[in-house]
């Protein structure tokens, strides 16, 4: 299959229906790359109408802001609206929840105005609509999995869910740890932290997350973020559970169930 | 995030990573060093597929 570039489609005088922001972890990270790939193949399979930037795409300015460099942040969000404005994009779809945020509630006050939906509700929609549909006696079936908020889609932007409906029709065992929802505990990557070294403790945040996990005996935790994704996984190693306890994103669970993987 | 603001734009003195990822994200178009031009590289994995 191929995925077809913004620019492309421009010259033939197409213009998509979806925007699939695809963000600088789904990008360059090999282990969101995975994530990406799998929820190409599922917009792929149901026939979604969308293209993706490629080379013209760039960092929304998430980490920057976080990090209190508002001066980088409008520069990257102001040449970012220009190249959307450009194509008159007027739905993007991204499964990273930092892009999310950034594009829906900051870009619209520096003149970016879309109607930006995160994978996750996206994924929601489809199964909602009957679109995705998961093959006989699923690889799931039994198994426990717990999902983990991710702080820019549950309080940052109440989607809490969504995520949740998705899991659920895996036919698996859904289990909620002890911080859920609007309690949910930080990955520890959040507010640009993942570009610097943790702050001073006893304990690793991802540490403690996963201890909540292993607690409800879970044997995937599920994760809708890049950065939960690498804090996560690093949960598993500091914990002795890599072999127990496996981390995947909604959309691979997906693709996984529908036998696309 | 104002105090933030006032540590990294009126003192520069964000820790030497927040630096470096501001370089990057300048520089890069990304928190990370890679060229922008390999943005799409992913999609190489699905075009090798019917």
């Amino acid at each position: 299959m191929q995925v077809p570039l913004m620019a492309d489609l421009a010259t033939e005088g197409k213009s998509p229906e979806i925007l699939f922001w695809v963000g600088c972890a789904g990008s360059f990270d090999d282990r969101y790359k995975k994530v990406t790939v799998a929820f190409a193949k599922i917009l792929h399979k149901v026939g979604t109408d969308f293209a993706i930037l490629g080379p013209e795409e760039g960092c929304t300015g998430d980490p920057a802001k976080r990090a209190g460099n508002e001066f980088l942040f409008q520069m990257q969000a102001v040449q970012n609206i220009e190249t959307m404005n450009g194509y008159g994009i007027k739905k993007i779809v991204t499964a990273c929840p930092h892009c999310f945020n950034t594009i829906k509630n900051e870009y619209p006050n520096l003149g970016g105005n879309y109607e930006v939906i995160h994978h996750s509700t996206f994924l929601q929609q489809l199964i909602d609509a009957g679109k995705v549909k998961m093959k006989e006696a699923g690889d799931f079936k039994g198994k426990r999995i717990t999902y983990h908020d991710s702080c820019y889609l549950g309080r940052a932007n109440n989607i809490y869910e969504a995520p949740r409906q998705v899991l659920q029709m895996l036919d698996a065992e859904l289990v909620e740890m002890k911080s859920c929802r609007t309690r949910g505990l930080c990955c520890g990557a959040g507010g640009a932290q993942m570009f610097k070294d943790a702050e001073k403790g006893k304990k690793e945040v991802s540490q403690e997350r996963m201890e909540q996990a292993i607690e409800v005996k879970a044997e995937i935790v599920s994760v809708a973020c890049p950065f939960c994704m690498v804090m996560m996984t690093d949960g598993t190693k500091q914990t002795g559970k890599e072999k127990e306890i496996k981390v995947y994103d909604l959309a691979e669970l997906v693709a996984q169930a529908e036998g696309l993987v | 995030m104002q105090i933030r603001q006032h540590i990294a734009m009126e003192e520069t003195d964000a820790p030497q990573s927040w630096n470096m990822m501001f370089a990057n994200v300048e520089n890069n178009l990304a928190p990370w060093q890679f060229s922008p031009a390999d943005r799409a590289n992913w999609t190489e994995a699905l075009d090798k597929e019917a």
